[in-house]
């Protein structure tokens, strides 16, 4: 297989050529450019798939923010059929999956860790975003790799005309954005650069508390996290454009400690004690990928790819410890623990039009993927009169994996009413001597009652061959990407969806779809209560379960001249049934019955636009205690529990308001003003909770709020 | 128009104010659960253990425990069973029934006002000792027996067991001055831990360890240590441990004791079998007049064969003692197992074999010098 699959890539890449076309114009969901929420809604009703939302940049960008940043994951999180987890975090649980199940691409380049500081921000910076397709059901047999979404982020192309940019400065951070031609007409450049300047504030902080300390104890710390999107673009011909993309992201975390005293001994001469932490973390990603589409003909076109991904964490703790006590003794450890995952592929997309009632896409892809983790622990402990106490572990663990797919779908236009998007994918992940074969077939249906009424149902199966090894719900740096085994299952999901979609009057929308979804092989962390789990041998402390997962989404929406309403609502259960666990099906953690999402936004100044989003669902899950069985005779009696996850949080409920400026400069420039407030009326919203006892013994629960209002300012001048 | 300064002058206290109240708050639990019946029952060769509770909701208006009398059938093969009440624990039900491998056990409770539960298991099948092997082994300071357990093939997926070490104990003190004689029954830790230090470097995954007291199991393995091992810690057929591993209670200090060589007396420390008391041993002042002149202890191997439910179960009860991060919805809940139908608890059997008794005699040549 690889002998045929890999020249036919390399052909592909080195030969294709690409340009526009007019068979373009048909219903399609990966050409579109900016547009107007109307002209979006509108398309969302006209494409075959289900479960497809579009994103333009514009919308990206505007909305209510914390932090003073927009978000690309949260903007998700809103959507119906989505819920978010842990506050302001970058959990995405698309129609009851785990999490880490969903497809991030980067202008078509797979990105494994798509968060900052813990999910605080997401990995893609919308100065550069051209616009996002986010898809819950109706997966395209394009798309592989991931059971639950596809988020698929393209780039900007870099204008080719004239030099512009902006620069950006939020609450947290500041953004730069740059872009014009190289060669005017035919070659761009687009590049977003992003970093934080909270240690710009500790620094100092530590710097002032160290020095009101003393010399007795120094503390020093900070964190840091950064971006760079660059897209260099060059139109060889109106049929050929090369791409070269290239993403990297990096965050870093260091804190330490320094303390000494002074203690005398037995003979009163004064010795000093010291004692020494210091913890690094440091985790990022980077994509790099050279494009080449080209159109042979007005009925053939190809994008060819060749990237790589890679994803890595690195954290290291090191304590030492001195006293002169008993005479010298000495301690020092050092523990660190890294994890990487990497991925170098060759992709080829092609769309052929054979006739005017079919758009044939097919492709083939070779992916090789690097999973690794380690450890390197290192103890040493000397006291007088003792022999040294040492201890060294050194563990490694390390997958190669290759991944071949091929793929193939036709959109059949059989009337003006009916459109048909059957598609097959076929992938073969091999590693350790395995193989893991997965046909995966797509279909979606689209009937056109009218022209402003659509019914549409699909049905898919995808498969995941790479699990997120974390013993936390928190994006930790800690959590590694690790392949499926000769142990470990492939996960898979199939997926049932069919909607209603409609236009009724101009402007309004009123779109109703529901779904049912069943998962398998899931895994679950099963093992000691720890921040790391083991990464050597990791199948053995997971295990395997299945899922499943149903409801429907309403969206209604009215858009007008400057003022525009949507309302989004979800109805939804997700169940899990992992037989270590619970003999029986029981709610997720994440089973949030209802969820409703208002967004306002008002046009209410030529400069000035307000939105307003209120966000409520029903509030997580979490597991305590449910029952006491006392002994009979005994006063004292004993927790258990019934089930997992059966205790429901507090409902969540908060408010999101922005008011956007934007006024031209004598100069022609554009100056823009955000002020945002996240949880307005700051309504506590419960991130965790515990279970506690009054002075007469009743227990009651008390929940932890730990985000409160937040308002921001971010100054924007675009150039 | 309100000048910005004064406007964030009066904004300031009120957004810090709004920011100091976010934190912790109170929330009702809705009173959902409702009462059932708790179910502990293990099926044993050598007699089965059955416990049948009234579990009220931990919390709203119904936890007020009334008068239980359940109704209980215990059946081997669909054959009800005669129960006897364990006189000095009243709920505790023992079953004398012989049992054999794939004996089908079921029990079915029932009582007014609450749903009846039930629930099914099945003899697993005898566990096979092809090989035992007990040796010393030393490192700079201590000096432990090492076991090496033999099956009669290899474990396969799927395949539980558990390990029971219990002590006999006969010693000859010198106390005040005349001899004493004492004998005394317990049991030891088996684990892969030669010293705390080591325990405190164990996957803990790998070792599970349950208190197996009086055919219950609960969350700490201080009393009868029970190590729980599936396919994956043996070595093909065989499984090596140490006889006398600390036992889990010691790695985080949760039974509320203190850890040896910290404030209390480490006999590691203070004593050495060969050379009597070390110089630098740690002796508290009120150690009493007691000098140990000789001691032989009895090991006997205790293995059990596991049923699926049980290993289930007893593997949950142990993960419970770290639940308060799953309580926080921090960690997934792996502590929730359950098979009682309608019910809560477990009914799980088990089926042992017992090793012959390896004795370690230890004679003193002479008199220790008491310091």
């Amino acid at each position: 297989m690889r002998r045929i699959l890999l020249p036919l890539a390399l052909f592909s890449l080195l030969y294709g050529r690409l340009t526009p076309d007019a068979a373009a114009q048909q219903t399609r969901v990966d050409t579109l450019r900016s547009a107007t929420v109307t002209a979006i809604r509108e398309k969302m009703r006209n494409t075959t798939q289900t479960g497809l939302m579009r994103l333009d940049a514009e919308r990206l960008r505007s909305g209510a923010v914390a932090f003073g940043t927009p978000d690309v994951i949260k903007q998700l999180q809103a959507l119906p059929g989505v819920a978010a987890g842990n506050e302001l975090m970058s959990g995405l649980y698309v129609h009851g999956g785990d999490g880490n199940d969903n497809l991030f691409l980067l202008d078509g380049v797979p990105l494994y860790n798509v968060s900052h500081f813990g999910g605080l921000f997401s990995s893609f910076n919308t100065d550069i975003i051209e616009s996002l397709d986010f898809y819950k059901s109706g997966f395209p047999a394009r798309y592989g790799g991931r059971m639950s979404s596809v988020v698929d982020v393209e780039t900007r192309e870099g204008d080719l005309e004239h030099w512009h940019g902006g620069l950006s400065l939020g609450l947290i951070d500041g953004r730069l954005q740059l872009e014009g031609p190289i060669i005017p007409g035919r070659t761009s450049v687009n590049l977003a650069l992003r970093r934080s300047w909270m240690d710009v504030i500790t620094i100092p902080a530590l710097a002032y508390a160290n020095r009101r300390n003393g010399e007795d104890e120094t503390a020093s710390g900070g964190y840091a996290m950064s971006d760079i999107n660059a897209r260099l673009t060059h139109h060889f011909s109106p049929r050929s454009v090369l791409d070269l993309s290239f993403y990297t992201g990096l965050d870093n975390l260091r804190a330490g400690i320094a303390q000494r005293q002074y203690e005398k001994d037995a003979d009163g001469v004064s010795h000093p004690l010291q004692q020494d932490m210091q913890l690094h973390v440091r985790w990022g990603s980077l994509t790099a990928v050279a494009a080449f589409r080209h159109q042979f003909s007005q009925k053939l076109k190809s994008a060819s790819r060749a990237y790589y991904s890679r994803s890595h964490s690195d954290t290291g703790y090191q304590f030492s410890f001195e006293t002169w006590q008993d005479g010298e003794q000495t301690t020092a450890m050092d523990d660190r623990d890294r994890s990487y995952v990497r991925e170098a592929g060759l992709k080829s997309d092609w769309d052929w039009y054979p006739d005017s009632f079919n758009h044939v896409r097919f492709g083939v892809s070779l992916q090789q993927h690097w999973y690794g983790s380690g450890r390197v622990f290192t103890y040493e402990a000397a006291r007088p009169g003792m022999a040294p106490d040492t201890d060294s572990d050194d563990e490694t663990g390390a997958y190669r994996s290759f991944e071949p797919a091929v793929y193939a779908e036709d959109e059949i236009f059989l009337s003006y009413n009916l459109t048909l998007n059957p598609g097959l994918r076929y992938a073969v992940f091999v590693t350790q001597d395995k193989a893991w074969h997965s046909l995966e077939p797509r279909l979606s249906m689209k009937w056109m009652l009218n022209r402003d009424y659509a019914f549409k149902l699909s049905y898919t199966r995808m498969s995941q061959f790479a699990h997120l090894v974390a013993a936390m719900y928190m994006d930790l740096p800690s959590n590694s990407w690790m392949p499926s085994t000769a142990q470990a299952r492939p996960m898979t999901s199939g997926q049932f969806a069919g909607g209603f979609y409609t236009t009724p009057f101009p402007g309004v929308t009123f779109n109703l779809e529901g779904w049912y979804k069943t998962m398998e092989h899931l895994l679950v962390y099963n093992g000691s209560n720890t921040f790391i789990p083991p990464l050597t041998e990791w199948e053995k402390t997971f295990t395997e379960g299945s899922g499943r997962s149903w409801g429907m989404e309403l969206e209604a929406g009215w858009a007008g001249e400057k003022l525009d309403v949507t309302a989004y609502y979800t109805l939804s259960w997700t169940q899990r049934n992992f037989e270590a666990l619970y003999t029986g099906w029981f709610p997720d953690r994440n089973d949030n019955r209802h969820k409703v999402n208002l967004i306002l936004n008002w046009q209410f100044h030529p400069h000035l636009s307000l939105q307003l989003n209120w966000n409520w669902h029903s509030g997580n899950r979490i597991t305590f205690p449910s029952h006491i069985v006392k002994e009979n005779g005994s006063a004292d009696g004993r927790l258990v529990y019934d089930a997992p996850y059966n205790t429901q949080l507090p409902d969540y409920h908060r408010l999101d308001i922005s008011l956007d400026g934007r006024f031209k400069t004598r100069r022609g420039r554009t100056l823009g003003l955000n002020l945002s407030v996240y949880n307005a009326y700051n309504h506590k919203n419960a991130s965790m909770a515990l279970l506690t006892t009054d002075k007469d013994g009743n227990y009651s629960g008390m929940a932890y709020a730990l985000v409160p209002i937040i308002p921001s300012l971010s100054v924007s001048y675009r150039f | 128009m309100m000048r910005p300064t004064r406007l964030f002058r009066l904004l300031f206290p009120v957004l810090t104010v709004l920011w100091m109240t976010a934190c912790d708050f109170p929330f009702s639990l809705k009173d959902s659960a409702s009462p059932k019946i708790f179910v502990y029952c293990v099926p044993a060769d050598g007699g089965t253990t059955l416990q049948v509770q009234y579990a009220a909701p931990a919390y709203g208006n119904s936890k007020t425990v009334f008068d239980f009398h359940p109704s209980v059938v215990l059946t081997i093969g669909g054959i009800p069973q005669e129960l006897t009440e364990d006189p000095e624990k009243p709920g505790l039900l023992h079953c004398t029934a012989d049992l054999w491998p794939g004996d089908e056990v079921t029990v079915e409770a029932s009582a007014e006002g609450v749903p009846s539960a039930g629930g099914t298991t099945t003899v697993p099948p005898w566990p096979c000792i092809r090989d035992l092997s007990w040796h010393q082994v030393q490192n700079d300071t201590l000096t432990a027996t090492r076991v090496t357990l033999t099956l009669d093939q290899a474990p396969a997926e799927g395949d539980y067991y558990g390990l029971q070490i219990r002590t006999h104990t006969d010693a000859l003190y010198l106390e005040d001055g005349q001899p004493k004689f004492e004998s005394t029954d317990g049991y030891s830790a088996p684990g892969q831990a030669f010293s705390n230090q080591e325990l405190a470097r164990v996957d803990l995954s790998d070792y599970i360890q349950v208190n197996f007291a009086d055919g219950l199991i609960s969350g700490w393995a201080s009393r009868e240590p029970l190590a729980l091992l599936s396919a994956e810690q043996f070595d093909g057929a065989s499984y090596s441990f140490y006889l006398n591993s600390p036992d889990l209670d010691w790695i985080y200090g949760f039974a509320g004791q203190a850890l040896p060589g910290e404030d209390g007396w480490d006999p590691s420390q203070g004593w050495d079998p060969e050379n009597g008391w070390k110089p630098g041993g740690n002796v508290p002042d009120n150690l009493p007049e007691r000098i140990l002149l000789s001691e032989t202890v009895s090991y006997q191997l205790i293995l059990y064969r596991l049923s699926k439910e049980f290993w289930y179960y007893a593997k949950a009860q142990y993960q419970s003692n770290f639940d308060f991060l799953a309580n926080m919805g921090l960690i997934p809940a792996n502590f929730t197992w359950s098979n009682i139908r309608d019910g809560i608890g477990m009914i799980g059997a088990v089926s042992s074999i017992e090793s012959a008794p390896y004795i370690i005699e230890t004679q003193l040549s002479a008199l220790p010098e008491h310091p």
